[in-house]
């Protein structure tokens, strides 16, 4: 015996979130329709969030899925994640503006640090000399009147 | 300042509403008033009459807020919980009385020819009683003259108590198909 399939009779729930569970607010035959309406309750906070759940009644058995679903908050989660986003992205850029301000900074202070102990070390040699010098003609002068 | 100009700004100040330039918005009496799918108008306003309740009251319809849907619209009386058949029409609009061959004093549905505006447009009447909420529908169907009519419909239920389903507000609007 051949199997044959019944007609699909698909219709569609527009439910509200309300007091902790979703309630059905109208039965729609057109998916269109129950999407524009959903989004109409949430445009005008009749809801606060809305989903449109596609019931399917096919071979003698239902089967739900929920097509849509949209809150109030979305749009604010995304705009708050976005500016978390920002902010994350301007800390990161200060601290690498910081960093290579005070990366210049130690480098500056470095080559100073370095020019300085060139000079006092060309002053201890030089001083180092004329000492040895001074010794010597102050040695020999002794020596002659010795 | 002439007299004509003080009539128009008398008159201006006393509608308030009036747009002053053809690109003035009318404001909406009611979410959704600017929609153009009649059925989808209809529930706005049946949303906007129930604000939290969960069934909109017959009493508190404001045929002139409607005034451009009510001509398509009916309401039907259910006086037993669960028995559509005992449901009488208490109005029905001079629109689609004439699309559905009958006047608009026609109480039982049962006089009606099926493949009539009216009749496929309640034909629903027991999911609404049943599930409690709207519901909308559309479809075709052959009229008595022959031709292939495609219509949408919405059914949405009424009560004074917010318990007991007393009547059920509808509207249906159709068009002929063209091939």
């Amino acid at each position: 015996m051949q199997n044959q399939t019944s007609p699909s009779l698909t219709s569609y729930e527009l439910q509200t979130y309300q007091g902790g569970n979703w309630k059905i607010d109208s039965i729609y035959d057109d998916k269109d329709l129950a999407l524009d309406m959903g989004k109409q309750l949430l445009s005008t906070r009749r809801a606060t969030a809305v989903r449109v759940v596609e019931e399917d009644f096919v071979d003698g058995k239902l089967k739900s899925r929920v097509i849509f679903r949209k809150s109030v908050v979305d749009g604010e989660n995304a705009q708050a994640r976005e500016r978390k986003m920002q902010t994350m992205r301007e800390v990161q850029e200060a601290r690498k503006e910081t960093q290579s301000r005070v990366q210049d900074r130690a480098r500056l202070a470095q080559r100073k640090a370095d020019s300085q102990s060139f000079t006092w070390l060309f002053l201890k040699f030089f001083g180092i000399g004329v000492f040895g010098v001074l010794a010597f003609l102050v040695l020999t002068r002794i020596i002659a009147h010795g | 300042m002439t007299l004509r100009n003080s009539f128009q700004a008398l008159r201006r100040r006393l509608a308030p509403t009036e747009p002053e330039t053809a690109t003035d918005p009318v404001p909406e009496a009611y979410p959704g008033q600017h929609e153009q799918r009649l059925s989808l108008r209809l529930l706005s306003y049946w949303q906007h009459l129930r604000g939290d309740a969960t069934f909109a009251s017959r009493a508190r319809i404001e045929t002139e807020v409607i005034a451009e849907m009510w001509p398509w619209c009916f309401i039907l009386e259910v006086p037993a919980i669960g028995n559509p058949a005992a449901a009488r029409y208490a109005y029905v609009g001079p629109a689609i009385a004439e699309r559905s061959l009958v006047t608009t004093d026609i109480r039982d549905p049962a006089a009606l020819r099926e493949n009539t505006l009216l009749a496929q447009a309640t034909s629903f009447l027991a999911q609404v009683l049943m599930r409690r909420v709207p519901v909308t529908m559309g479809g075709s169907f052959r009229n008595p003259a022959g031709r292939e009519i495609l219509y949408r419909s919405v059914l949405l239920p009424l009560s004074d108590d917010q318990r007991t389903i007393s009547a059920v507000l509808g509207a249906a609007n159709c068009k002929e198909k063209t091939s």
